[in-house]
C-alpha cells in the first residue's frame, strides 16, 4: 500500500515525471488501473509528437499498434478494466482551441490557414504544451459527462518543468484577452492541490535521487508538494552464511545483498518516498504495469 | 590516445534515451581521454547537474571548469597526462552572449528587457539543443581543447538536439518573418501590417490573445530579424563541423533498454543526418555475475542463493538476446563496448576511473 495513494485519487489530474528509465510510463499505466478499480473513468494521456512515435510506449504497454488523438476506450491487458486513451497532437489540439474560441464565421479557420499566422503559431514556443495541458483542464473542468481523472505519462524532468510552467508563461506575456484568461484559471488548476497531483518517479541511485530533489526544488513554491517514487529498488535479503563463498552465485547473492542494502541507503534520502521493488521477468507472470499496480493500494 | 574509436575525433557526442548512464558515460570518456594525454573539454547541458555529480561535485560553472588538481587528487599526480575541464550550459549567459556578439550591445539590451522574449528563449523546445551546439562550436573554435565530450540532454528521441537548427530556422523563416516587421510611419499593429490576408488573420489572433503581445512581438520582429542570419549561418557551421570527419556520436544504452529497439532507428537517423556513429556503449551488464544457466553446486545452494542466482539469470538471458542483436546492427566496423555492472553506485571520480577503464 502507498501512502500518498488515497489523496492522489482524489484529485483530477496526475501529472508524471521523473528521469528517463525511471519507470514514468509503467507507473503511469499502473496509476490509471488501479484509479480504474475504484470505480473511475480514467483518461490516460501521453503528449505525442511527430518524430517520436515510434518511441512512445503507451502503444506498446497496451499492446496497441497506435493510439489516437481523440479518447479511445481500451480495455487494459490481461485484466476487464477499461479505461480511456489518449496521445494528443499539438496541431488537433489547437484547432480544437481555437474552434472553441471562435466558434463563428469561420474565423478559427481563417487564423490557421492563414500562412502567416498558421506558420507563426506552428513555431510558438511552449504553445503545443499550452493547448494540450488546456484540453486536459478544459475536459476535467468543463466536461460533465467527462473523466474523472486523467494521468498525464509526462515528459523527462527537464521538459515537464517547461511543460508545467507554460501557463504561467503565457499569462504573463499575454496580459489580457481569451488566452490569458484561460492560461491563468490553468496555472490556478495546476497549483491547486486538490485538483493536480505531481507523481515524481526516480530510481535508488545518487545521481536520479539528486535530479528528483532538484526538481522538487525547482517546483517547490508554484506546484503542490509531490509523491515521490522510487522505482526498481532492489530487494532486501537476508544475510546468509555459506562455506563455498567462491562460488558464482555465492557472488550474485552478494551481489544482490550490497545492491539492495545500497539503493535502501540512498532511496531514504528522499523522505516520505514510496520504495517499489525490481520487478524481476517471470515467466508466465503478470504484465509489470498490472504486478506495480498491486502494490499501490 | 588509447581509446580506439575516438582516434582522430575533436568532438564526440553522448547520444542515448534517459536513464542509461549517459552522463556518466561522458564523463568516463572524457577522464579517459585526459589521462592518456589529451586536453578535453566535457560538456553537459544537464538542468539537473547530474554531470556535477558524476564528478563528486557540489556544482559546475557555465565557463570551462579545470579539474586537473581534483582529478590528480584522486588518480596521482603523474598519472593525468593531458588535462580535464567540464562545464555545464548555462544556457541564458550562452544565449546572451551570442546576441551580444553578433548583434552588439543594442540588440541584446532590447531582447533582455523583453518579457516576451524571455519567456520565447526559455521555452523554444530546442533552445536548450541549439545552445549546446553553440557552446559546442565556441569551445571548438578557440582552438584549446584537443577532444570536446558533449553530453546530450536527455529526451526520448536520443537525436531531438539535431531538431534544433530546423526549429530555428522555421521560427525565423522570412516569409512569415517579413510580415511582422514594421513600417515605422504608420500607427497600430493592423496598419503597419501589409497584406490583407495576414491583417485579418492577425486581428483574430488578437481577439485571443489582446493586442500586447502581438505588439510587443511586432516591436521584437525588426530586432529579431537582425540577428537571423547570424542564427542561421552558425547552425550551418555546426552542421558542417557535426558531420565533419573531426566529429562522431557514441550511442549508449542499458542492456534492458536496447529491447525498445532504439539502437536501429538511431543508426538510421544519424546516417541521414551524416553523422557518423563511431560506438555503442552498453552500460552495466550484469552478465559477469550470472554467466551460465546452472553452474555446478547451485542445486545445493540455500534456496535463498539459488532463487536469487536464477533471477539474475533471467536478466543475464534477456540482456544476452538484446546484445546479439546490436552486434548485428553493429557490425564490424563499430565496436560495442560492454561496460560491466559495478559493486558500487556510480557517483564520483574512483567511480568514473573504474569506468573510464573500459574505454582504454
Amino acid at each position: 500500500m502507498v501512502q500518498d495513494f488515497p489523496s492522489l485519487a482524489k484529485r483530477k489530474l496526475l501529472v508524471v515525471t521523473g528521469k528517463g528509465g525511471a519507470g514514468k510510463s509503467t507507473l503511469s499505466l499502473a496509476l490509471a488501473h488501479r484509479l480504474s478499480t475504484l470505480g473511475k473513468r480514467v483518461w490516460l494521456v501521453e503528449f505525442g509528437r511527430k518524430r517520436d512515435k515510434e518511441f512512445t510506449r503507451l502503444p506498446e504497454l497496451l499492446e496497441r499498434s497506435a493510439l489516437s488523438h481523440e479518447p479511445t476506450e481500451v480495455k487494459l491487458p490481461r485484466t476487464q478494466q477499461k479505461i480511456l486513451v489518449s496521445v494528443l497532437d499539438p496541431t488537433q489540439s489547437l484547432a480544437e482551441y481555437a474552434n472553441m474560441k471562435l466558434p463563428t464565421g469561420g474565423l478559427a479557420g481563417v487564423l490557421l490557414n492563414n500562412r502567416v499566422t498558421g506558420s507563426f503559431l506552428e513555431v510558438v514556443p511552449g504553445l503545443p504544451d499550452l493547448v494540450r495541458l488546456g484540453k486536459l483542464w478544459h475536459a476535467l473542468t468543463y466536461d460533465t459527462d467527462g473523466p474523472d481523472i486523467a494521468v498525464l505519462d509526462g515528459p523527462a524532468t527537464g521538459h515537464a518543468i517547461a511543460l508545467l510552467q507554460a501557463p504561467m508563461n503565457f499569462k504573463r506575456i499575454t496580459r489580457m484577452g481569451p488566452v490569458y484568461k484561460d492560461a491563468a484559471e490553468m496555472a490556478d488548476f495546476l497549483a491547486d492541490p486538490a485538483r493536480t497531483g505531481l507523481v515524481f518517479a526516480a530510481l535508488p541511485e545518487e545521481m536520479a535521487l539528486q535530479e528528483t530533489l532538484e526538481l522538487r526544488k525547482i517546483l517547490g513554491k508554484n506546484f503542490p508538494a509531490p509523491a515521490l517514487f522510487v522505482n526498481k529498488c532492489f530487494p532486501e535479503l537476508p544475510k546468509l552464511k555459506g562455506e563455498a563463498k567462491e562460488a558464482v552465485y555465492w557472488r550474485a547473492y552478494d551481489y544482490s545483498f550490497r545492491r539492495a542494502q545500497r539503493e535502501k541507503d540512498a532511496a531514504t534520502q528522499l523522505k516520505g518516498a514510496a520504495l517499489l521493488p525490481f520487478l524481476f521477468p517471470e515467466p508466465g507472470a503478470d504484465p509489470l504495469y498490472l504486478r506495480l499496480s498491486e502494490l499501490l493500494a | 590516445m588509447k581509446t580506439r574509436f575516438l582516434r582522430g575525433k575533436k568532438m564526440v557526442i553522448c547520444c542515448g534515451t534517459g536513464g542509461v548512464g549517459k552522463t556518466t558515460t561522458s564523463a568516463a570518456l572524457a577522464l579517459s581521454a585526459a589521462i592518456s594525454g589529451q586536453r578535453v573539454a566535457l560538456v553537459t547541458i544537464d538542468p539537473a547537474k547530474r554531470l556535477a555529480t558524476s564528478l563528486g561535485l557540489d556544482n559546475l560553472k557555465s565557463d570551462p571548469q579545470p579539474l586537473n588538481k581534483y582529478v590528480e587528487s584522486a588518480v596521482g599526480a603523474n598519472k593525468l597526462q593531458g588535462s580535464l575541464s567540464a562545464l555545464m550550459l548555462d544556457s541564458e549567459n550562452t544565449f546572451y552572449r551570442f546576441l551580444k556578439n553578433v548583434g552588439g550591445s543594442d540588440i541584446h539590451d532590447t531582447f533582455r528587457s523583453s518579457a516576451l522574449f524571455e519567456v520565447i528563449a526559455g521555452n523554444f523546445g530546442g533552445a536548450h539543443d541549439f545552445l549546446a551546439m553553440e557552446k559546442l562550436y565556441e569551445l571548438h573554435s578557440s582552438g584549446a581543447y584537443d577532444l570536446i565530450v558533449l553530453d546530450t540532454p536527455p529526451a526520448r528521441h536520443t537525436l531531438d538536439f539535431l531538431d534544433a537548427p530546423e526549429l530555428i530556422a522555421r521560427f525565423f523563416d522570412d516569409r512569415i518573418f517579413a510580415w511582422f516587421l514594421t513600417d515605422p510611419r504608420s500607427r497600430g499593429v493592423a496598419e503597419r501590417l501589409r497584406a490583407k490576408g495576414a491583417k485579418v488573420a492577425l486581428s483574430v489572433l488578437e481577439r485571443l490573445t489582446g493586442e500586447g503581445v502581438i505588439n510587443d512581438f511586432v516591436n521584437l520582429a525588426p530586432h529579431i530579424y537582425k540577428v537571423k542570419n547570424a542564427f542561421v549561418e552558425r547552425q550551418q557551421q555546426i552542421r558542417n563541423l557535426l558531420t565533419s570527419n573531426a566529429a562522431g556520436a557514441v550511442f549508449v544504452s542499458s542492456p534492458t533498454d536496447l529491447s525498445r529497439g532504439e539502437a536501429r532507428p538511431f543508426l538510421k537517423d544519424a546516417g541521414a543526418q551524416g553523422i557518423e556513429v563511431l560506438a555503442f556503449v552498453v552500460n552495466r551488464s550484469l552478465q559477469r555475475l550470472a554467466p551460465e544457466a546452472e553452474p555446478r553446486g547451485l542445486r545445493s545452494a540455500p534456496p535463498a542463493v539459488a532463487e536469487n542466482y536464477r533471477r539474475l539469470r533471467f536478466l543475464v538471458e534477456e540482456e544476452e538476446k538484446n546484445l546479439r542483436l546490436l552486434k548485428e546492427l553493429a557490425g564490424r566496423e563499430r565496436p560495442v563496448i560492454i561496460v560491466p555492472e559495478l559493486e558500487e553506485d556510480v557517483h564520483d571520480l574512483p567511480g568514473l576511473l573504474a569506468l573510464a577503464e573500459n574505454f582504454q
